[in-house]
């Protein structure tokens, strides 16, 4: 494993050089988050601080939601922007054959690459989210209901998008290493819009609070199916199927 | 001398296709070999199984001595993949650090610097690499390759694609690197010409199948034989034709204008037929000895396969 660091590194210079892909990855998290924001505070954080009797649990749980939110639509596009697009080329370019054929093994590969997305995705997605929360809480709820904190609001906000996307990203970089590279990127396509789709009904419907253990432990619980699944799949994983797979 | 490489009855099937059907070959340290066969003859799978891409179905392999699967013996071998592995978006001297700290290198910078140095590429160290030229790639990929000081290199049609300047500049490298440096290059090509310029081994892979292997020199000269052509100026007597049909160690063909042709089947030298000639008045006027070439034999042995279907 002392060759996984430097895997990582080459990893993270290869992918996030590329000024295009990065563009594209600020450019839409921002517009997504600024969009979300605007959305929730116009239609509930607003009326809720105007309001007579502001009630200040209900604004919390929406000011939870929008830190929830603002790390999962970032996670969720770096994974998108970071995995096919660039696994799809260094196939192509047969790179892995040229890691593997030396003293770096499959799984140590594979490892390196889910690091090198999912740790720059963290990065962002605790910048933004804690942005996010510093933001609304200083510029809309403090000047009439004072700071609104609570620990489940932060850890729910802050660490189940990365507890989740980590074996996420492990399972779309597993299958794009050993199969296809594109039907990884299917089964992130698919997460993102699965946990979006949850986002927006909890948005409209506000059916389940983003800070309560119900939330937390559904979260744990898909993370842990996931994480399941890729400790399952990755016995599969050869050096034979990374070279076939990718094969031009 | 020691083995350096050797395959025994090594098999390899995709499904229900066998690619490789019981090869084996040996080669020496400090040899040129060059591994000829045609498109899908089997050099890319072979090439796989030594570095531990994708395991054989059957057979014994060992490198220096050990089994190719070995993790240890990953470090003793420097290879150039027929893709060349390099990261676009990193430098030279990015790449090369990259595999340096992977191979475990100490003195990382000099090392790194000293190969981009022999590969005519230091001046290039801090451009990205999707910027090189494909000779250039090929280049900073053999630098990739020796970086770790390896014993064995492993290449994959090394010069495909390189123009001819490129070329001459990667084989005058390959050159030096078991001149100076006694290492062992294992290479696989189609190009016949190629081979027989640097190689002093060869073995010829035809769908999965060796169908030749052992020294260049002697299985040019064992089964594809050599002529030896000698320019007469004035007649040759009929008398001295017929006493060299009868001396079978000359292997006398043809005489045309003035021209006589021999191919001699054992170890008859030019001096050997011109002392004859000289000895009999003909007045020779020039003698030379041509070498059938590595193509002579591969087409030969394609014939023989057309042959026995």
């Amino acid at each position: 494993m002392s060759s996984l660091a430097p895997t990582i590194v080459a990893h993270l210079r290869n992918s996030y050089r590329l000024k295009g892909a990065v563009f594209v990855m600020f450019g839409v998290s921002v517009l997504l988050i600024a969009g979300l924001i605007a959305l929730v505070c116009v239609l509930a954080i607003v009326p809720e601080t105007r309001s007579p009797n502001p009630n200040a649990a209900e604004a919390a749980r929406y000011l939870g939601l929008i830190v929830y939110g603002t790390g999962l639509l970032v996670m969720g596009i770096n994974l998108n922007v970071f995995t096919a697009n660039n696994l799809v080329k260094e196939k192509a370019q047969r790179l892995f054959e040229s890691i593997l054929a030396g003293p770096v093994g499959v799984r140590t590969l594979w490892m390196a690459k889910s690091l090198a997305v999912f740790l720059p995705g963290l990065v962002f997605c605790e910048a933004f989210a804690i942005a996010s929360f510093l933001g609304v809480n200083t510029l809309i709820i403090a000047p009439r209901m004072g700071f609104l904190a609570s620990p489940t609001m932060i850890f729910n906000g802050l660490a189940l998008v990365p507890i989740l996307y980590f074996p996420l990203c492990c399972l779309v970089l597993l299958v794009g290493l050993s199969a296809n590279p594109i039907s990884g990127n299917v089964i992130a396509n698919i997460a993102f819009a699965a946990l979006v789709t949850l986002l927006i009904n909890l948005v409209t419907r506000a059916g389940l609070d983003v800070g309560s253990s119900v939330f937390t432990l559904v979260h744990l619980a898909l993370a842990g199916g996931v994480g399941l699944l890729v400790f399952v799949l990755q016995l599969r994983l050869t050096k034979e199927r990374v070279v076939l797979s990718s094969r031009t | 001398m020691s083995t350096a490489i050797r395959l025994e009855n090594v098999r390899k099937t995709f499904r229900s296709t066998e690619v490789l059907r019981g090869i084996g070959f040996a080669v020496e340290t400090g040899d040129m070999f060059g591994y000829l066969g045609s498109n899908g003859a089997g050099k890319t799978t072979t090439i796989r199984i030594l570095l531990d891409l994708i395991r054989a179905t059957s057979g014994e392999i060992s490198i220096m001595g050990e089994r190719a699967d070995r993790d240890a013996i990953r470090r003793r071998i420097g290879f150039v993949l027929d893709s060349d592995g390099l990261y676009n978006a990193m430098t030279a001297e990015e790449n090369l650090t990259f595999y340096a700290r992977i191979y475990g290198v100490r003195d990382i910078g000099p090392k790194v610097a000293g190969q981009l140095e022999a590969v005519g590429l230091a001046d290039r160290a801090r451009d990205r690499v999707g910027l090189f030229s494909r000779g250039m790639r090929q280049r900073l990929a053999l630098a990739r390759a020796l970086v770790h000081g390896p014993d064995v290199l492993i290449l994959d049609e090394p010069m495909s694609g390189i123009d001819p300047s490129g070329q001459i500049e990667l084989r005058r490298i390959l050159q030096d690197v078991v001149r100076q440096d006694g290492k062992t290059i294992f290479f696989s090509s189609h190009d016949l010409d190629e081979v027989q310029r640097i190689c002093n081994r060869i073995a010829l892979i035809d769908r999965g199948e060796i169908r030749l292997a052992g020294e260049l020199k002697t299985l040019i000269r064992e089964m594809g034989g050599h002529e030896i052509i000698v320019d007469v100026g004035g007649g040759v007597p009929e008398s001295l034709v017929n006493e060299l049909k009868g001396a079978p160690e000359f292997g006398f063909r043809t005489l045309e204008n003035g021209r006589l042709v021999f191919s001699p089947p054992g170890s008859a030298e030019v001096s050997d037929i011109v002392g004859r000639l000289v000895a009999r008045g003909v007045k020779v006027e020039g003698a030379r000895r041509t070498e059938a070439s590595l193509e002579d034999l591969y087409a030969a042995i394609l014939k023989e396969r057309e042959g026995s279907k």
